[in-house]
């Protein structure tokens, strides 16, 4: 009994030991299984190098360095990340955890989730890891991230936990293992040695290849389930590309959280559209999951890719429907139709539209129609005034045929013209005769200088009425934003005789802080609406610029308020659109946009023809302007041109 | 019945006691290693704190008679380097010697008569793994004051190979290999830091901030003490000789590609791909095999993305050497070994 009482207190005492960390100890444990699980998953982990292609992709240098992959199939099928190829390489080598090199081909990419998927010919069986279930993932669980950036013949790893799951819009696993450039398109594995996911860079603000790097190291990393590529693998290995799906619309503005997902906009010719979704409608369901607010849809449709169909349960009027959507791989911009004339703005005429200038060259020269005939018809409807008679116009596709109903010298006459593209280049339009209208106003407004405040902004807008303003005639308006440096008195100067010439309302507003801010566009669109309650303002012709680089914040304020704004003015570089919704040509609201430019040679053509490629794309029309070398500001010649681009944008 | 008594209580008290030492609870020895480092590490304050550069760093003692040994740096060339122990004691601390190649430096603290606790580096560590788990002292960000202790962070040995790195635009001299860890150490005060294993053992120091060449990305790295071991102690006993570094290794007799036997496309473009033009057919490189339009894409296992890199990367060579050239054939890759001919 003492011998075995003995025995017992030795064996309890013996079998541990004193400080530090003993190899039993749970952190030594950890360690151990960690690396065991890193090494069993190695020898599916290759390096990749690739040769050639751009230097830059979206202003960010590219990565020169060996990116990592995954053999995902024996027969020679690797993952990796989409980043390790956005300079578009001309020859990829794959070097195996063996040391065999072989050249891949890229047959693949999945635009969604930064995926490529690569081959490489081999007459072996290349190892694979064994991946884990996707339930058996859990928050807080142990992972290893994988690379073999450093050294071939050794895997680089770091450590961290499960940090969340379906993260970014229900796409990635999140970890805090420190994921960079060192272990994209490596494996994230879990301590069993199984394959949780494919570690690759996001981020939530854009969805470009090379987003999210700049988040390397940082704590929060990302990883593509494995799970979900294996449902797409054989699609990838066909060649085929995966792009994320598009609905076509756009949501009321409000937090995300809280604002329920009514729609705001349905894009023309859009999928949405052809489901018979329209404006006001409210999602209430998506594939049967419930849509609280607009997140929920947000995580039903950004997993999504375009091809896939969902199931759409919305309100309408009280009634709940359901349709089914096919998603687009992109969204097409509407192409609206051009005649070629320019409207009378102002008449006695109960009905019909006066033509005030025929386009040389246009749908309407070529139909053989007048200065001075009167549209009474368009496409079999009546035309009220000539704001009726550009929506009805502008409503109707290019390359349709329109029949119209006109009168010249009293007798009514039909006349059937094809719609063409609408017409951006101005350079044959000669300068316009302006209407003249009736007797001096003896307004003692005109030529002063007036003021716009909004109670709620700190920033003032001065305003400059014509000479030549009539109460009865509905003027142009621009609103000008100076650079922050310019003196107001100096730019209502140099508006001054076009103004009077043209019949435009100038508006000069002050930022409200020390430069413009994003924070300002909804300053800018109340200062309209309040412009609009005061003076006889032209609906249709309402316009934004500025000089230089205030321009990003015409497109910024227009992008957010279409409703309000039908041109823009840019001066120099036009920026890069990253919505598709706020932008896209719309029948119900046009857009023109005027780009002045030096003629200095531009060093970044080809990404400027990029941009300017984007708005064609768009659907919007783009004029262009030239003002001299050197010459830093517009000069009466510019200025000139500006307000023959406002005379014109009522055209149709 | 007394004695069975008191044999369980004996009993329980023992298992009370191994109860303790199981592994959940051990977690907390991971306190206790904390603790028996961080008298070991200094602060050390100096030139800088303007423009950006930091005037402050890390450091840890190496002797009981106050060697420290740090990162040698522009913070260690001023005429008043001050050294904050963990208790706070704070001394001016002239410079006893640097090694140039490594980076590092030692300085001696003023007999103080205490004895100061530190890191024998004599001692032998266990060997150094990938995916082990560290602990890494230093003063990152000038946390620490006075006799507050400095920050510890957890990580792994992510990676050990050679830094290749910039600083700026100059290369970075040392050549050994480093030990990269998953631990963001690269940050302002952190260089001179300490590396240690779970067992407390000294496995590294942290380097100097840098960003690697390669992938525009902060390295997150330690010198490992194998490699500064013997300069130190020739440093603390006065017999070290600093020699500079390495200069840029140059042949006597480098490689051109015309002895090869190799002729490629003209060298128009800014980064001309190294498409093969003409092969010498007496050549080795024509009795090898490679043929017009090959394109040469490795040297050995390096990366040849122009003509320009690859001419630069066989000036490298000796002309008596034999090199591995791989080249992209009709999707093939193919390799050859080669010697240049005489």
């Amino acid at each position: 009994m003492n011998r075995v009482f003995l025995a017992s207190i030795l064996l309890v005492v013996g079998s541990h030991q004193a400080v530090g960390q003993s190899e039993d100890s749970l952190p030594a444990l950890e360690e151990r299984a960690l690396r065991t699980a890193a090494l069993q998953v190695a020898p599916a982990v290759v390096r990749i190098r690739t040769i050639g292609g751009l230097e830059q992709v979206e202003g960010t240098l590219v990565d020169e360095g060996p990116t990592s992959g995954l053999i995902i199939d024996p027969q020679g099928w690797i993952l990796s990340s989409a980043f390790g190829f956005a300079s578009k390489p001309s020859s990829i080598v794959v070097t195996l955890a063996d040391e065999t090199r072989l050249p891949a081909q890229l047959v693949a990419t999945d635009y969604s989730r930064m995926v490529v998927l690569l081959k490489v010919d081999t007459d072996e069986s290349l190892p694979v890891a064994p991946m884990a279930a996707s339930q058996s993932i859990e928050v807080g669980q142990w992972c290893v991230a994988l690379g073999r950036t450093y050294d071939q013949k050794q895997v680089n790893v770091s450590v961290g936990i499960v940090s969340g799951t379906r993260r970014m819009y229900g796409r990635a696993l999140q970890t805090d293992a420190k994921v960079s450039s060192a272990n994209y398109g490596g494996p994230l594995v879990n301590i069993f040695g199984e394959i949780l996911g494919l570690l690759v860079p996001l981020s939530p603000e854009s969805d470009s290849v090379v987003a999210g790097s700049d988040w390397y190291d940082s704590g929060i990393g990302f990883a593509i389930p494995i799970s979900d590529l294996l449902t797409r693998l054989e699609a990838m290995k066909k060649g085929q590309d995966l792009y994320p799906g598009k609905l076509g619309v756009a949501l009321e503005k409000g937090p995300s959280y809280s604002t329920p997902a009514t729609l705001a906009l349905v894009v023309p010719n859009s999928p949405a559209q052809a489901a018979g979704l329209e404006k006001g409608d409210l999602i209430t369901r998506v594939d049967g999951a419930e849509i609280r607010h607009q997140n929920d849809l947000h995580f039903a449709l950004k997993p999504k890719y375009g091809g896939e169909s969902v199931q759409m349960t919305f309100k309408r009027q009280g009634n709940e429907q359901t349709t089914s959507v096919e998603l687009a791989i992109e969204l097409k911009a509407y192409d609206p139709g051009f005649m070629g004339v320019l409207p009378e703005r102002h008449s006695n005429r109960d009905s019909g539209v006066s033509i005030r200038h025929v386009f040389e060259g246009s749908a309407a020269d070529q139909a053989g129609l007048q200065v001075g005939d009167v549209i009474l018809q368009l496409d079999g409807e009546v035309v009220r005034d000539r704001v009726s008679a550009m929506n009805r116009a502008f409503r109707a596709p290019f390359d349709t045929e329109l029949e119209l109903v006109i009168e010249r010298d009293g007798e009514q006459q039909r006349v059937s013209l094809v719609l063409t593209k609408v017409q951006a280049d101005l350079a044959k339009v000669a300068p316009l005769v302006r209407p003249v209208l009736g007797e001096q106003d003896k307004l003692a407004l005109n030529g002063k200088k007036l003021e716009l405040k909004l109670p709620e902004f700190v920033g003032s807008c001065q305003v400059y009425l014509p000479t030549s303003y009539r109460a009865e005639m509905p003027h142009a308006c621009i609103i000008w934003m100076p650079s922050p440096d310019t003196e107001v008195a100096n730019v209502v100067e140099a508006w001054r005789s076009v103004c009077d010439a043209r019949h435009i309302v100038l508006l000069v507003p002050r930022p409200n802080g020390a430069t413009w801010e994003r924070t300002d566009a909804e300053y800018l669109a109340k200062l309209m609406d309040l412009a609009r309650s005061k003076y006889n303002l032209d609906a249709s012709r309402c316009v934004i610029g500025g000089a230089t680089d205030t321009s990003l914040f015409a497109f910024l304020t227009v992008g957010q308020n279409r409703d309000r704004f039908q041109g823009i003015v840019a001066v120099g570089r036009l920026p890069r659109i990253r919505s598709f919704t706020q932008f896209a040509s719309d029948p119900l609201h046009r857009l023109f946009i005027l780009k002045l430019d030096s003629t200095k040679p531009d060093v970044d053509k080809a990404d400027a023809a990029g941009i300017e490629r984007q708005f064609t794309e768009l659907g919007l029309p783009v004029t262009f302007a030239a003002f001299e070398e050197d010459a830093s500001e517009l000069g009466p010649a510019q200025y000139d041109k500006i307000g023959l681009w406002i005379d014109t944008l009522d055209r149709f | 019945m007394t004695s069975i008594r008191n044999r369980t209580i004996i009993l329980i008290i023992a298992c009370l006691w191994a109860w303790s030492k199981a592994p959940c609870l051990q977690g907390q020895s991971l306190a206790r290693l904390v603790d028996t480092i961080q008298p070991r590490m200094v602060k050390i304050f100096g030139a800088g704190g303007a423009q950006r550069l930091e005037g402050h760093q890390s450091g840890f003692l190496i002797s009981p008679r106050g060697h420290v040994l740090t990162i040698w740096s522009y913070v260690l060339d001023s005429d008043t380097v001050a050294v904050v122990l963990a208790d706070g004691q704070r001394f001016e601390t002239p410079l006893l010697g640097a090694d140039p190649t490594s980076g590092v430096a030692v300085l001696q603290l003023p007999d103080s008569g205490t004895s100061l606790d530190y890191f024998d580096l004599s001692a032998n560590p266990s060997p150094v793994n990938v995916g082990q788990r560290i602990l890494a002292f230093s003063n990152l960000y000038r946390v620490a004051t006075g006799n507050e202790p400095v920050s510890v962070q957890l990580g792994h040995i992510s990676a050990i190979g050679p830094l290749d790195a910039r600083r700026g635009s100059v290369r970075v001299p040392f050549q050994d290999d480093v030990l990269f860890v998953d631990a963001i150490v690269n940050n302002p005060g952190a260089p001179g830091g300490a590396v240690v294993n779970l067992r407390g053992e000294l496995l590294g120091m942290i380097g100097r901030e840098l960003r690697s060449r390669q992938g525009q990305t902060y390295i997150n790295h330690a010198i490992p003490i194998e490699s500064i071991r013997a300069n130190v102690q020739a440093i603390m006993e006065g017999r070290f000789v600093a020699t500079p570094p390495p200069s840029e290794y140059k042949p006597q007799s480098p490689m051109r590609l015309r002895d090869l036997g190799l002729v490629l496309i003209p060298d128009v473009l800014a980064k001309t791909p190294p498409f093969v033009d003409a092969v010498r057919t007496s050549s080795q490189a024509g009795k090898a095999g490679i043929q017009r339009d090959d394109l040469i894409v490795l040297l050995d296992d390096t990366l040849i993305p122009s003509r320009a890199a690859l001419e630069a990367a066989l000036g490298l060579h000796e002309r008596t050497d034999t090199i591995r050239l791989s080249v992209l054939r009709d999707g093939r890759l193919i390799e050859f070994e080669l010697q240049a001919d005489f």
